[in-house]
């Protein structure tokens, strides 16, 4: 990401607005090109070095702020080392040993150079001075391959994640039929602990695709909305960007000012997240074999939209939905050691809502010392615990029980 | 009776109500919000967790604590000496008010002790975040001392948590949310950092009930002060550096000498200054708004003449600092105290290291790698090097007891820079006589800034005059 000297942005009635680039600009490719054959070139060169040259070349640009961006996202893609195999500091302990005796001493020379010169004769390590293992002295030794345009739409990229720094929370809608892309989507607020309200946005327009809100924030924002979530905000923000259709809006607290930040799917933002592909854990995907290769059983599992709407337009995210050969529909969620919060959440919800067609999967470490909750659990028929991962055999059991004790059964998404 | 449900939730506090439905948000509604992710639960700083059992308690709701992940402990204090007198009268004061405050002393006077004696006192899980890995060491060192037990660590590459544990605000900031429930006492060492955006969560997003603050220098500039009353609590004792001079801390001499800088560095400097300040006032740049510097940086970078102002900027700054008069004049007290330990601060990196290679001398900056900074600290404790040369990382709390010569080569405006840059030389030792000089260059802004950074009482007695051979 880009430091705070290093924003472009204009203000205008109350928005910031980035000062973004157009990746395809001949001119801006060029130098991306530049700086990206520096880099290059510089490998085995010191720090400084490779700065002063960065100077020269980033004084020329016309917008040295631009240039100067360019180079702090290409220095964070590079990797500097130590300064050799010469042990400095032992050098310079012996240096030191001798100079501490030498300016208690009466031989002490009143002219500094004098003494120095006294010092340095013969040192064999530090001839070229005392502190040659300084960082601007590290070398250059390797930096992530770029291509230009790439690092002109990463330079877009850090812009708009820069500015959410200073974000509170973000407000976001998506596009709810992008279900692969949804379910992404969810995995990285888990992983970036954040919390969310997830609603069904009415469409703006007929014809429109139904969008989901996501207003996005951390557990303590609702208690004082300063910026302490800003940087796990900035980093799930590539991920909003593989949506097919997505808006963001967020407030941001720059120093004195309170500005907006509005983007969507025409700022034409690239993720450059690499693992974004259609992944499935692979507990999943030997999970979902082994359940097909047993379909015998009554069971079938069927594909599903990433949500399930319950009540008003808040929106629940399960894991699995199964149908029996009666037609029933549940939907199964897992819960891991780490979910206790989330499962109490939805634990509070069923027993309100008992008629939801849900189970619920809990690791047994999640439930390990707390009686109370357990028993909450397993008060509702069909929840089944498991160990790491569940089983097929394990599911369908619970399956089963969920069917057999009622509910309104078959399940229909609004 | 109605009964309340608290849990710790990622460095905050859920509150759910068990049996008797209406108790929340009840007296809890100035510290609770309901949070609608939640499925309705309540939240609260965790920092609230106190008083919100306190006030449970005042209104007889029972509660059903799921906060706690600590109980008590069952220290024991090894070679434990007799407070001295400061030192019992603060810990009667933050007894009497809860064990919740903050505690001014100045360095020297004993801060460190005092806290370890808190913590026996307390009894608990204790968490001491400190600014610098270099103090979190060393309280990793005291604590271990007077325990006689292991020390977790957080920070600096230590992922450690023990019931005593030591970490920098950065990684306390950072882990607050998975262990801020694991403590019953958190030590703010230097606590003047706390009041940062980012710092304050350390303090806001843990439990624990028993809070105490260390500083020297708690006024700030902004609101810091409340935020600390706030996360800490109120400053519930204080002592001044002249309170306890020559009793608990060494005695001491300021001696601020007049540099003059040379025909040509004065030359140099003049052109240097005028360039920058015609280039400052031909775009009305205002330093004392906020945004002032920014702007200096933004057009310096964009506008005709830019570069120019802004390298004249940086050399007339570094002539004040450190021109060949100053060079010359540090040489010649590191001669004239070379059987002393000497401390010499700069205001920046570059005249630290411009120092160290000329007089061949030990520089320690946060660039100065931790295996060979720990090696320079204890080599100058052990009397090795009888120099060290610094920038700011030895500005605060590092214990050097043998220094008893600081040369102030320049500094920032700042007054609580410029305490507790004496204050690093003023432990008490037999017959030591402790002196700090302050080198100035004549006839640049270094007159005023040096003015201001003396407003404080250790220098109140000390300021208005220079040194010519006698103590100012």
């Amino acid at each position: 990401m880009l430091t705070k000297d290093l924003l472009r942005f204009k203000t205008s009635g109350g928005y910031a607005k980035p000062s973004f680039i157009k990746p395809d600009d001949p001119k801006l490719l060029s130098l991306a090109e530049r700086l990206i054959a520096l880099f290059e070139n510089s490998i085995g060169s010191i720090r400084e070095e490779l700065d002063e040259q960065l100077d020269h070349l980033t004084a020329a640009y016309n917008d040295v702020k631009l240039a100067r961006g360019l180079v702090k996202i290409l220095l964070d893609r590079a990797e500097f080392s130590g300064c050799g195999e010469l042990d400095y500091p032992a050098a310079r302990h012996a240096l030191f040993l001798r100079s501490a005796a030498l300016l208690g001493s009466e031989q002490c020379p009143a002219d500094p150079a004098e003494y120095r010169a006294k010092l340095m004769k013969n040192e064999p390590v530090l001839k070229n001075g005392v502190y040659p293992d300084l960082p601007e002295n590290e070398r250059l030794i390797a930096v992530k391959k770029t291509f230009p345009k790439e690092l002109l739409e990463r330079y877009n990229m850090a812009l708009a994640q820069s500015l959410m720094l200073y974000s509170d929370g973000l407000d976001c809608q998506v596009c709810a039929e992008d279900q692969g892309a949804l379910r992404r989507l969810l995995k990285y607020l888990k992983f970036f602990r954040l919390l969310f309200r997830a609603e069904l946005a009415p469409p703006k327009k007929k014809g429109d695709p139904p969008m989901i809100r996501l207003q996005i924030d951390g557990p303590a924002s609702i208690l004082d909305n300063s910026t302490r979530y800003g940087l796990q905000l900035a980093s799930f923000f590539p991920a909003v960007c593989t949506m097919r259709l997505w808006q963001v809006s967020c407030g941001l607290k720059l120093r004195t000012r309170t500005l907006r930040l509005r983007l969507d799917e025409s700022s034409r933002l690239v993720c450059h997240y690499t693992n974004f592909g259609a992944y499935i854990p692979e507990e999943f995907r030997m999970f979902q074999e082994y359940f097909n290769q047993t379909s015998d059983r009554g069971w079938t599992m069927i594909p599903r939209e990433s949500y399930l709407k319950l009540e008003g337009n808040l929106l629940t995210f399960p894991d699995f939905r199964f149908r029996s050969d009666s037609g029933t529909e549940i939907d199964v969620e897992l819960f891991h050691q780490w979910h206790k919060t989330p499962l109490k959440e939805r634990l509070d919800y069923l027993e309100q809502h008992p008629e939801t067609p849900l189970i619920l999967g809990v690791d047994r470490v999640c439930l390990k010392a707390d009686e109370e909750l357990k028993e909450r659990f397993q008060a509702r028929p069909g929840n089944f615990l498991f160990s790491s991962f569940p089983g097929v055999e394990n599911v369908i059991k619970a399956l089963n029980k969920k069917e057999q004790a009622g509910g309104d059964g078959t399940f229909k998404l609004t | 009776m109605s009964r309340l449900k608290l849990e710790f939730n990622a460095g905050t506090l859920l509150l759910r109500e068990g049996s008797g439905a209406g108790i929340l948000p009840g007296v809890f509604e100035a510290l609770a919000v309901q949070d609608d992710r939640t499925g309705g639960a309540w939240r609260a700083a965790a920092y609230q967790y106190a008083p919100i059992l306190r006030l449970a308690k005042q209104h007889g709701i029972e509660v059903d604590d799921h906060v706690r992940d600590y109980g008590p402990l069952d220290l024991k204090l090894f070679s434990a000496f007799t407070p001295m007198e400061h030192q019992k009268q603060a810990m009667e004061r933050w007894k009497a008010a809860q064990a919740r405050g903050t505690v001014v002393m100045p360095t020297g006077s004993g801060k460190t002790y005092f806290a370890v004696r808190c913590i026996a006192a307390v009894n608990r899980p204790a968490l001491v975040v400190a600014p610098t890995i270099d103090l979190m060491v060393q309280w990793a060192e005291v604590l271990k001392k007077f325990f006689h037990q292991e020390i977790g660590m957080l920070g600096g590459g230590s992922k450690e948590i023990l019931p005593l544990t030591v970490s920098t605000y950065d990684s306390a900031v950072l882990q607050m949310e998975f262990i801020g429930n694991k403590f019953g006492l958190i030590v703010f060492d230097e606590c003047h950092h706390l009041p940062g955006q980012i710092n304050r969560m350390a303090a806001s997003m843990c439990i624990a009930p028993y809070r105490l603050g260390l500083t020297a220098t708690p006024e700030r500039e902004d609101d810091g002060e409340e935020v600390m009353e706030q996360l800490i609590g109120p400053i519930v004792f204080r002592k001044y550096i002249d309170e306890l001079e020559g009793k608990v801390l060494a005695p001491y001499i300021t001696r601020r000498i007049r540099v003059e800088l040379s025909e040509q560095e004065q030359a140099e400097y003049q052109l240097a200054r005028k360039t920058y300040t015609n280039f400052v006032r031909r775009h009305q740049i205002d330093f004392s708004d906020p945004d002032g510097w920014g702007r200096f940086i933004a057009m310096s970078a964009r506008v005709p003449g830019g570069r120019e102002a802004f390298s004249a900027y940086l050399r007339q700054r570094q002539i004040a600092r450190c021109g060949r008069a100053k060079l010359e004049l540090v040489w010649k007290l590191l001669r004239e105290h070379c059987t002393e330990r000497i401390l010499v601060f700069t205001a920046d990196n570059d005249a630290a290291y411009q120092m160290g290679e000329a007089f061949c001398l030990p520089v320690l900056t946060h660039k100065t790698k931790a295996a060979e900074r720990k090696d320079m600290l204890e080599r100058f404790r052990k009397g090795e090097y009888p120099v060290l040369l610094t920038s700011k990382v030895l500005n605060e709390g590092v214990d050097v007891p043998e220094a008893s010569i600081g040369i102030v080569v320049s500094g920032s405006g700042s007054i609580r820079e410029h305490v507790q840059r004496l204050g690093r030389i003023l432990r008490a030792k037999d017959g030591k006589q402790a002196v700090l000089y302050e080198l100035v260059s004549e006839g640049t802004s270094e007159m005023r800034v040096s003015d201001r950074r003396r407003q404080n009482r250790a220098y109140a007695q000390r300021r208005m005059h220079f040194y010519h051979g006698d103590n100012d």
